[in-house]
């Protein structure tokens, strides 16, 4: 902690280089994680902490201090209080305060031309009140609730800016995300028309699902300009999980999702950002797709043979992710080191490889966070370059 | 930059549609629509959705 800013820029370094598909000095450790996993992690009451923030602030930099990481995403958190306030049906707390995320429904299948026509009037007068039934109440109590709704996002998106910025000061942890945004085809699929409701759309109406995707392209664009911090930068990046095509054949895949996914990636890194995916699912049948993106691309991979995915896409794309959390759970601490070897000596060879695991460490429960530590002090200790 | 036709983010052309008493000058100091306060709409409507 004495030579703070030197730690700060040495791990950023480190990651730079690899995101540049360079050999940094060794190998990079990333915290996929959401931020419920840190208070679980310091013994904190997980309800308590997503109405109180500040007890998140004081856990997170534990974490990351304690789990060795060289970098974090910029914190992640469904706050109940704003949820609560406008009665939303899309995300409910549990009994333990953990946001859960129902299958629901916003849009209906006639109101595509709708979306097509005008896609952010439909999605504030039509999709919203049927999400969040406080903004459906009737006269002006609606659009007051749609205004208290801002000031809560407001207030709990600096507070969680300014958690980042005191995990980079305390923990000396860079933050390497900014912003959120989706593929088009997800954002239409998610909470709009809902898995099932897209899954049948794509062969009912398949023309307007295309329009759809097509109509809510400048919206995901223009979102992942303005939402980020100041002009663009390399590092931040701008940060999409990708949800559907595991679901879907190639057909559809290249049909409904590619198009508006891929145009959305090539022109936000030819604007000066870097994207970061969270490759969700086995994209195997798609390697060639994400092969045929650009430079300042990070592939943040769920599923999949490291060796297979690092031969395939790792040209161009910085890659990451993979080591299975299941194993914390299940295998002795030697069995964890073996694999996070086995993954590394797949992954690392030609740097442009960063590790961390295959899914988002959620919560404490059910895994075995000494393990996560016993296994990053191997990377630290033997993955040199 | 795509620019996106929002009957409510391009306010002022909706507006003006019915105040035909609006000039060229009225639009240029109203009519951005990237301002910060439709920046921060649209992201607010978008994450309430994502």
């Amino acid at each position: 902690m004495s030579d703070a800013k030197g730690l700060l820029d040495e791990r950023l370094i480190r990651i730079e280089k690899a995101v540049n598909l360079e050999k940094p000095d060794r190998i990079p450790i990333f915290a996929l994680n959401s931020p419920e996993v840190a208070v679980d992690y310091c013994g904190q009451h997980l309800k308590t902490a997503t109405w109180n923030l500040e007890i998140l602030r004081e856990c997170l930099p534990v974490y990351y201090q304690d789990m060795k990481v060289d970098a974090a995403f910029a914190a992640f958190l469904r706050c109940p209080g704003m949820y609560t306030i406008i009665e939303s049906q899309n995300f409910v707390p549990n009994k333990d305060g953990f946001m859960q995320h129902p299958e629901v429904c916003g849009m209906l299948p006639s109101e595509y031309e709708e979306l097509i026509k005008d896609p952010f009037k439909t999605l504030v007068e039509k999709v919203l009140p049927r999400q969040y039934k406080a903004f459906a109440k009737p006269g002006m109590l609606g659009g007051l609730n749609l205004a208290k709704g801002a000031l809560s996002y407001l207030r709990h998106s600096q507070i969680l800016k300014e958690i980042d910025a005191h995990c980079r000061d305390t923990a000396e942890v860079p933050i390497i995300s900014d912003n959120m945004i989706e593929a088009p085809f997800d954002f239409l699929a998610d909470q709009l028309r809902s898995f099932m409701g897209i899954s049948v759309d794509m062969h009912r109406c398949p023309e307007l699902v295309e329009q759809a995707c097509e109509a809510l392209f400048p919206l995901m664009l223009r979102w992942g300009v303005t939402s980020y911090s100041g002009p663009p930068k390399r590092i931040p990046a701008i940060f999409m999980p990708l949800h559907m095509p595991a679901f879907l054949s190639p057909q559809q895949f290249e049909r409904f999702y590619w198009p508006t996914f891929s145009r959305l990636v090539n022109t936000l890194t030819g604007l000066g950002y870097t994207v970061a995916l969270f490759i969700e699912g086995n994209w195997a049948k798609f390697y060639d797709h994400l092969a045929s993106l650009p430079p300042h691309v990070i592939g943040i991979f769920e599923y999949g043979d490291m060796k297979t995915i690092k031969e395939k896409v790792g040209k161009t794309m910085c890659v990451m992710g993979n080591y299975p959390i299941e194993v914390l759970n299940s295998h002795p601490t030697a069995e964890c080191i073996d694999i996070a070897k086995k993954m590394i000596d797949a992954g690392a060879p030609g740097g442009g490889y960063i590790f961390t695991t295959g899914k988002a460490i959620i919560r404490g429960k059910g895994l075995d966070l000494n393990k996560l530590q016993a296994v990053h002090q191997y990377v630290i200790d033997h993955g040199k370059y | 930059m795509e620019t996106i036709d929002s009957e409510y983010l391009n306010y002022f052309k909706t507006h003006a549609a019915q105040h035909p008493e609006l000039t060229e000058a009225d639009e240029s100091i109203m009519a951005d629509p990237w301002d910060i306060n439709e920046d921060v709409l649209l992201g607010y409507v978008l994450s309430l959705l994502i």
